[in-house]
């Protein structure tokens, strides 16, 4: 607001200036203004008239700037609060016709990376929550998985309130905190043991004769 | 009296043969089956891993509340696991996501048992 009235000021009070400096050293003359402008016929001669055509350059040129400076939503804008970070999204295209890969093989990755664990097995990591259906949050999965033994449990996690009460997890709304307080044991099994089973498909309503 | 004896001890040993098949038969019947599948892309010349494909198991006399499902997705080995008791469970597969695939599998009691490859094209 303040910005607001210190602009509409200036340009009344600034084209006073190179309007006085006009009638006091130019040569004495009838300058006269006259004419339709916005509706109105304006008729003004002397120095006003001069005033009043220096105060419709400054006035244009105010609106050519406030017209051709990006918009800024704050000023200065408040820096995010700690432990807080911003969302991007970030999209492109993979041309996959010279390599003859096929999407679905292709893992994206962040380096530095985003998710690791620490050598005793502890983890921290931010995860961005979509808003789903009403109030409620699309939490994800988590995905435990070894990428060198395949021998390991792969164990999943739901991160939504209310889930696998085996994991104890704890939410903090207020902090956007998630803490899983069961320690988490991955099970590790022998290498070709076990009874083997081919699963028979079931076929679906719109599949049988 | 010895006969009397003897009746007494039969019946003891009689009763304790069946306390014992009785508890051994009990953990068998409550023993959770680490089960553990696999999920490939079909691909020329080699199937690859179908990684974060989202699998779910149910009893198969519930699986038509989709409320009930155990969902877990697939590593980037292409590897899910769950562990259930036995029984007769269907077994979901969400590709396409809108039009998902069943599969009927038998868990039978055992520690491991491990479900074929189910290819996807």
């Amino acid at each position: 607001m303040l910005r607001d009235l210190t602009y509409v000021a200036a340009v009344i009070l600034i084209p006073v200036v190179p309007a006085y400096l006009l009638y006091k050293y130019l040569p004495p003359g009838k300058a006269e203004v006259g004419g339709p402008f916005k509706g109105l016929d304006i008729k003004l001669s002397g120095a006003f008239a001069g005033y009043f055509l220096v105060l419709l350059i400054a006035s244009s040129l105010l609106v050519f700037l406030v017209k051709t400076t990006p918009v800024s939503p704050c000023q200065p804008c408040p820096p995010p609060p700690p432990n807080r970070y911003e969302v991007y999204t970030v999209s492109g295209k993979i041309d996959l016709r010279k390599s003859s890969l096929k999407a679905d093989s292709l893992t994206l990755s962040l380096w530095p990376a985003e998710r690791t664990v620490a050598p005793d097995g502890r983890f921290t990591f931010d995860i961005p929550v979509k808003p789903g259906q009403g109030t409620e949050l699309n939490f994800p999965n988590m995905l435990i998985s070894s990428s060198t033994d395949d021998t390991v449990e792969n164990k999943n996690i739901p991160l939504k309130p209310g889930s696998d009460p085996e994991y104890n997890l704890v939410f903090d709304h207020a902090a956007k905190t998630i803490t899983i307080k069961s320690t988490l044991y991955l099970e590790r099994r022998p290498k070709d043991v076990g009874e083997s089973q081919d699963p028979k498909p079931i076929p679906t309503p719109s599949s049988q004769p | 009296m010895k006969v009397h004896s003897l009746a007494r001890r039969t019946l003891f040993v009689i009763a304790l043969q069946f306390v014992c098949s009785v508890g051994a038969a009990a953990p068998l019947q409550s023993q959770t089956t680490w089960v553990r599948g696999r999920i490939e892309w079909r691909g020329s010349p080699n199937n690859y891993p179908a990684r974060g494909i989202k699998v779910g198991v149910v009893p198969y006399e519930s699986r038509n509340d989709n409320s009930r499902f155990k969902i877990t997705y697939t590593g980037d080995n292409g590897i899910y696991d769950f562990h259930s008791v036995s029984g007769y469970y269907v077994l979901r597969v969400w590709v396409p996501d809108n039009n998902p695939k069943d599969f009927s599998i038998r868990v039978t009691g055992g520690k491991y048992l491990n479900i074929g490859t189910i290819v996807i094209p």
